[in-house]
């Protein structure tokens, strides 16, 4: 029974796909059942297309408000919008523009600041780190602003890097594309091991093969300095760190999740939260993702960052 | 487990494709949300970059002495997102006014609250909380 269904779902993705070029409607999921990916020509499962936010951008978050003195407010996705309904007169020139307010707290980023910290202290999924080390890991919190590398520019490195936002996949290689400072990997799937020169390398994404478990893309790789963190409340990690990604398709959905192998500092391998992206079918640009230059470590007199 | 679970929804909520991009830079540490100044100058510069975007303001006192304001905002992302780095908002070589988040250590550093454009209006970049309206 359970076949037949994952059947009939299969040919409901082959006729979406085949009929829009990509699959536009998540197919459902009967019963629960995983449901099958599209597949590539070499009968691999089909990874390609741009996921999750997809790289244009907040994505929706916000807009443009105007307010006017008598509190009518108005709202537009774009200021390209609200400069129209200006020259038409349909907002008054004493209209208060808002930008970029995505709700009445967020919008103030002292307080998105102080939420985001404590959501992560108080709710996250810390790495179990082995006695010994958690005080190096509240100190590297508590002075954060000086510690963490990412606030002077340094790369999030693999895994704080995240998902991509598009992936390009052959029968020999993926490419990861990320909008964090335009990043790439192009990571061998073809079965070769290490390079050995590079495995031995210190670098923020490492040194990353891949192979096919199943119809799950499991990435390994080694050769990390020990710069980069892991995740913002001080989680730092060694330079012999190995991580394992897994990439698996369900539908028009990317599950991604990452393993962190530190045995030098954690007790036990520490697992990201997992992550689900949609295929976005959006066909907007992609918005080049500026450099970063630090301006302010200079300037910060207290150790206060949330 | 259910604990990480339940962080992880409302993290998600809370940052959005956000926390992969950079996150905030510890505006409290360098700038006193309480203590806001005002400073009108004409606009020399805008850097939309990461971290943050920087606005430089040419500001000249009574005695004509000039001083430069960096001004910081968000990233350039949202910004761009919903247009506001477009060259018709802001303008090199006109006036300005920023109101501003004034920098701890006293240097000419501000964090934008509220811009106001060579034609009087207004736009607001941070969300005030107690004040603002919804």
């Amino acid at each position: 029974m359970r076949a037949a269904l994952l059947g009939v779902s299969l040919a409901a993705v082959a006729i979406m796909t085949a009929a829009d070029g990509v699959a536009q409607t998540r197919p459902a999921s009967p019963g629960g059942a995983p449901v099958a990916p599209p597949r590539m020509p070499d009968g691999k499962p089909d990874l390609n297309g741009r996921w999750g936010g997809g790289g244009a951008g907040a994505g929706g978050a916000g807009g443009v408000q105007a307010i006017e003195p008598d509190g009518r407010v108005h709202q537009f996705d774009h200021y390209s919008e609200y400069s129209e309904a200006l020259a038409a007169g349909r907002v008054s020139r004493e209209a208060k523009i808002i930008g970029r307010q995505p709700n009445y707290r967020h919008g103030n980023n002292v307080y998105s600041e102080r939420d985001a910290g404590f959501t992560q202290r108080a709710f996250g999924n810390p790495p179990l780190y082995k006695p010994g080390f958690w005080e190096r890991v509240q100190y590297l919190d508590e002075n954060g602003n000086k510690e963490d590398t990412t606030f002077s520019c340094f790369p999030p490195g693999v895994p704080r890097l995240g998902p991509p936002m598009r992936i390009v996949q052959t029968s020999r290689d993926v490419v990861l594309m990320y909008q964090n400072r335009n990043m790439w990997r192009v990571v061998p799937i073809d079965g070769r091991p290490h390079d050995p020169e590079n495995a031995a390398d210190q670098t923020f994404n490492g040194d990353a093969v891949g192979t096919w478990e199943g119809d799950t893309l499991v990435i390994d790789v080694v050769g990390f300095n020990d710069v980069s963190w892991l995740g913002w409340p001080g989680w730092f990690h060694t330079n012999n760190m190995r991580v394992v990604e897994r990439f698996r398709r369900e539908g028009n959905t990317l599950h991604y999740q990452a393993t962190v192998h530190d045995p030098e500092v954690l007790m036990e391998p520490w697992e990201t939260d997992p992550r689900a992206l949609p295929l976005n079918t959006s066909d907007r640009p992609y918005i080049e993702d500026p450099p970063c230059l630090d301006f302010d470590l200079e300037h910060m007199l207290t150790r206060e960052r949330g | 487990m259910r604990y990480s679970l339940a962080g992880a929804a409302i993290l998600g909520a809370v940052l959005g494709a956000a926390a992969e991009a950079r996150a905030h830079h510890a505006v409290q540490a360098a700038f006193d949300q309480d203590d806001h100044v005002t400073i009108t100058g004409v606009l020399t510069k805008v850097l939309w970059i990461n971290p943050h975007v920087r606005w430089f303001l040419d500001v000249k006192d009574d005695s004509g002495n000039v001083t430069t304001w960096t001004i910081s905002g968000a990233g350039p992302g949202g910004f761009r997102d919903i247009g506001i780095s477009g060259r018709d908002v802001f303008k090199t070589g006109q006036t300005y006014t920023a109101i501003a988040a004034r920098a701890r250590d006293g240097s000419p550093n501000g964090y934008i609250l509220t811009f106001i454009l060579p034609d009087g209006r207004k736009i607001d970049l941070w969300h005030q909380y107690k004040s603002e309206p919804k």
